[in-house]
């Protein structure tokens, strides 16, 4: 089976190829490419940039990205078919091979005064996806309510392995549930050409990049899951269509941004109402971690 | 006896000199159908499916039954063995190739390399009105040049049969 690195380089445009793969790939989260500027490397704990060598700290002697190389990038991350990726692009990213998620920068093209579309790129973030199993087996213990499982939150700020561990949530229940995934933008399970790129388990079906409160529906409709999970509720909208899921039986996993329960209380009364447990996530030695457990209700 | 198998023997390269240049252009008429009917192929995958270029040539290469080695085909091969390179590229050297192989006219090579030039960059309607654009200008190009071939084919099959028999008649 070919690693995170191979997988990444085999989708990329020279000269990164060539260039990247002379670096580790461990401990990596991100790559960076701006116009004119350093290509730069996010591990964990430290920022190194690009070099013709491998990598520098310096920012004069890294390799600074081109207008010409981005479009280069761009178009082989799209695998050549702009057409195919527009509806992603719209959302400002598009989901690559191996689950991987490419952000991009540019300029805004509207259509009725719609999002329609980026260009001129000047901007392009590969956020590399990993899965890290098991890394959710301590809270399973704490969402099983009997024959079933509590209506569950996870809280956090971006980065904090929100989505991380809602998928190694799934798979783990995977094993005794029957569960379905509203992945609106292709996070949860990482999927490419309809494919989920991650384990999620043995009983997940996924609704791939469905607007999640549309989605939500379709599943109960027919898919008849016994939870759904889903990414990053936002709005009154996605609580209407939850409480049509309790309704009919199914139980929720769910994330949201946010940093504390007090503050989320005052402005997302309805949303957090929908829960029976908050779990809170944070960065403990820059990896992410559980920082708390809470029984709402 | 010499002078006669001589005789037959220029009169025969002659007649098969006419029939290679009528071959030769059956040849160019059956690359241009050729072309014409897979961008229609492509257009069709794409409007149906939204598939990425890559993915829609190399499984229409498969989708061909076909012996020979035909424009798709090329393609998909190079595709797979050039990962890294632009589509662009890959299309205008297997263009190259294919229409010195089978001397495409200079229209058809400039609607086609001009169309992989864009190929893949644009939004979805774009795409397949390129796609179709490129199809009917192939299409026309084809009539026009069947309509021609049918004019001519007779006469080049004569008129080698004839530069034999004139050259043996000269030499005799």
């Amino acid at each position: 089976m070919p690693s995170t690195k191979e997988i990444i380089l085999s989708q990329l445009a020279e000269p990164y190829c060539t260039l990247l793969s002379r670096i580790s790939f461990s401990g990596l989260e991100e790559i960076r490419f701006r116009v004119g500027r350093p290509v730069s490397l996010y591990y964990y704990n430290r920022i190194l940039f690009l070099a013709e060598s491998g990598t520098t700290q310096t920012q004069k002697d890294a390799k600074h990205a081109s207008k010409n190389e981005l479009e280069a990038l761009t178009a082989c991350l799209c695998n050549y078919s702009v057409y195919a990726y527009l509806n992603e692009m719209k959302d400002g990213f598009i989901t690559i091979r191996g689950g991987h998620r490419v952000g991009l920068a540019g300029k805004c093209v509207e259509k009725n005064g719609q999002i329609s579309g980026i260009s001129s790129i000047s901007g392009i973030n590969i956020r590399i996806a990993r899965e890290y199993k098991n890394c959710a087996v301590s809270l399973i213990p704490h969402l099983h309510l009997a024959n079933s499982v509590y209506n569950t939150l996870l809280l956090s700020p971006p980065q904090c392995g929100k989505t991380t561990y809602l998928r190694d949530i799934t798979r783990l229940l995977s094993a005794d549930f029957k569960i379905t995934v509203v992945d609106e933008r292709s996070e949860i399970a990482g999927s490419f050409d309809g494919i989920p790129q991650f384990d999620i388990g043995p009983q997940t079906d996924v609704l791939d990049r469905f607007p999640k409160t549309d989605g939500m529906l379709l599943a109960l409709r027919s898919l008849s899951p016994q939870i759904l999970v889903t990414d990053e509720l936002g709005d009154d909208r996605d609580a209407d269509a939850a409480y049509k899921l309790y309704g009919a039986g199914c139980r929720l996993i769910a994330t949201m941004h946010g940093d504390n329960l007090n503050e989320l209380s005052k402005t997302k009364k309805s949303l957090l109402s929908l829960f029976d447990i908050a779990i809170l996530m944070g960065r403990r030695d820059g990896r992410p971690a559980v920082s708390s457990i809470t029984r709402l209700r | 006896m010499l002078k006669m198998l001589g005789a037959m023997l220029i009169i025969a390269a002659c007649t098969s000199l006419g029939l290679k240049i009528v071959i030769k252009k059956r040849k160019t008429l059956n690359a241009i159908r050729e072309l014409s009917g897979s961008l229609g192929e492509i257009a069709h995958s794409i409007d149906f499916r939204l598939d990425p270029l890559p993915d829609v040539i190399c499984r229409l290469s498969q989708d061909l039954f076909s012996e020979e080695n035909t424009f798709i085909k090329q393609l998909a091969r190079q595709i797979e063995k050039r990962s890294h390179q632009p589509l662009s590229l890959i299309w205008q050297a297997v263009l190259s190739q294919f229409s010195r192989e089978n001397a495409l006219p200079a229209k058809a090579e400039s609607v086609l390399s001009s169309l992989g030039e864009s190929l893949g960059k644009m939004d979805y309607e774009t795409e397949i009105d390129r796609l179709h654009a490129a199809q009917n200008s192939l299409m026309s190009l084809l009539e026009e040049m069947e309509g021609q071939h049918e004019k001519t084919e007779k006469m080049v099959k004569s008129l080698g049969i004839i530069l034999g028999i004139f050259i043996v008649i000269i030499l005799l």
